[in-house]
């Protein structure tokens, strides 16, 4: 039998500027899942995300990680979630791909030898190895989402979360990013993805939730979602709207 | 792809990359103040070496020129200035208005010393890895009593030199969208200035925000053990590059 790995229960969490944020969520994450997180902009994705790993915390309701309370565990949060940004050159800290992959596990008082060894692992996995001396700011999109989900990597998450990672990737990019994570889905991290285009990977998920206005609205398998999407700002996928079964995203 | 500006650290493979950076530290100071005395001669051999070491470094003189242009108007700013306020033999520029000989050698002077020091700037920031900075800045200030935070002090610096190329590259982005929109057009300095600063700074700041959500999401704190601290890694070119230093700065300063 599967484990919960995250709980959130009853989150709600408001932005006193403008009122909008999150309202009432509750639902839990398995081992292993591949989770889409759906919504239009402004819908609370992010904010739901920034949650996961105590980066923001719920006005009120309580999140667990592997029964651990998030707010009183925020290190240990942080380790088992790793997050990847919308915005990857904003998440970039090292001068060269190495450094920055390496970033985590020094972060966590590793010894030089364990953050070599995780760093060089993490970098090959995800075909960078060759790119290490490289200042990351001359790496593509595609290469520079790929390098944050190394930087994740090193610090041995058993969750993913990635924040509409396709934006702004152009056709390769997106093919290369969907490999990787499909390839970090089998070796058995929990992805947690949000997006708006669900087109692209749809086909993998195992599950689909639908934030609209800071509310979970649906939370189910995605083949019994897709007709609804529309409703609340999402696009049908074209083979779902022509009738035909969903197909890989190439 | 992003760009990447001359300041940006890069590896090369020569002897000043892999220079341990408390050699290139003690080496810029002494130069830096023994170009305070310089005068044309001197500042003509110490330019040659530095032109070198950019030429050997892989640097491109006409993208730094490109991107140091408004470093260049100042310079050429202070020139005018000294010509304007220094006594001496005058010479006519138009109708009455006059400029001394004397003040537009002595601004030249100072102008080429200013160019000297940023060159040194330029190789030092394109060679050295703020993480190595930060450790050479704890490493100095070490003996020093009266400074409690020396860790606070050497991530402020390091950062500072780590983001200098960011905030530059942000100022081209925003330079660029603002030309694509005819803003060349505009002759007033003072709103030419507030249309660039304004978004600059904004962008600076929301970058600023992202970066630090994004490294605290992967555990960053300001106690953060490091792995190399207070490990520095000898190039063993170190020796000629102090004794090239020394003869400049006595060359300089006694002769």
């Amino acid at each position: 039998m599967r484990q919960n790995i995250i709980e959130i229960k009853d989150i709600s969490h408001i932005y006193s500027t403008t009122g909008r944020g999150l309202k009432n969520i509750s639902f839990s994450v398995e081992s292993g899942e591949f989770i889409i997180v759906a919504g239009k902009n402004g819908s609370g994705k992010s904010t739901l995300f920034r949650h996961l790993n105590g980066l923001l915390s719920p006005t009120s309701g309580k999140i667990l990680i592997h029964g651990k309370d998030v707010s009183s565990n925020i290190r240990y949060a942080r380790q088992v979630v790793g997050m990847i940004f919308q915005d990857a050159d904003c998440q970039i800290v090292g001068q060269t791909v190495f450094e920055d992959a390496a970033f985590g596990p020094e972060n966590l008082g590793l010894s030089f030898e364990e953050v070599n060894k995780r760093t060089t692992k993490a970098l090959a996995e995800l075909g960078l190895i060759h790119l290490k001396d490289q200042n990351p700011a001359t790496l593509s999109g595609g290469e520079k989402r790929r390098l944050a989900i190394a930087g994740v990597l090193t610090m041995r998450p058993d969750v993913v979360v990635l924040d509409e990672p396709f934006a702004n990737l152009d056709y390769a990019g997106t093919s290369e990013l969907l490999s990787a994570i499909l390839w970090l889905n089998k070796a058995g991290h929990t992805i947690i993805l949000s997006t708006h285009d669900i087109e692209k990977c749809i086909f993998w998920a195992s599950r689909m939730l639908i934030i609209h206005e800071g509310r979970l609205v649906a939370d189910d398998k995605p083949q019994y979602l897709l007709k609804d999407v529309e409703k609340f700002g999402i696009r049908e996928p074209c083979a779902s709207k022509l009738g035909m079964n969903i197909m890989a995203w190439r | 792809m992003g760009r990447v500006t001359q300041f940006s650290y890069r590896k090369e493979d020569f002897a000043l990359f892999q220079l341990d950076v408390r050699c290139k530290i003690i080496c810029i100071c002494s130069l830096s103040v023994a170009i305070t005395k310089a005068d044309f001669l001197h500042l003509f051999v110490i330019s040659a070496a530095l032109l070198w070491l950019i030429y050997r470094s892989n640097l491109k003189i006409l993208i730094i020129v490109k991107e140091l242009k408004y470093f260049f108007f100042m310079l050429f700013f202070i020139v005018i200035v000294r010509g304007f306020t220094t006594s001496g033999e005058p010479i006519s520029i138009y109708k009455e208005i006059y400029i001394t000989k004397e003040g537009i050698i002595d601004g030249a002077k100072i102008s080429w010393r200013f160019l000297s020091i940023m060159f040194m700037g330029l190789l030092f920031s394109c060679s050295t890895q703020s993480a190595s900075l930060k450790n050479a800045v704890m490493w100095f200030l070490k003996p020093i009593p009266f400074i409690p935070e020396k860790k606070r002090v050497g991530v402020m610096v390091s950062l500072f030199v780590r983001f200098l190329p960011l905030i530059m590259d942000k100022a081209s982005e925003v330079s660029d969208a603002q030309k694509s929109r005819c803003s060349h057009l505009q002759k007033n300095p003072i709103k030419r200035i507030k249309n660039i600063a304004t978004p600059l700074l904004q962008k600076v700041f929301h970058s600023a925000d992202k970066l630090i959500i994004a490294m605290e999401s992967r555990c960053y704190n300001a106690n953060r053990p490091e792995v190399n601290e207070h490990h520095f890694l000898r190039s063993g070119y170190e020796e000629y590059f102090y004794v090239g230093t020394a003869l400049l700065a006595f060359f300089t300063i006694f002769i």
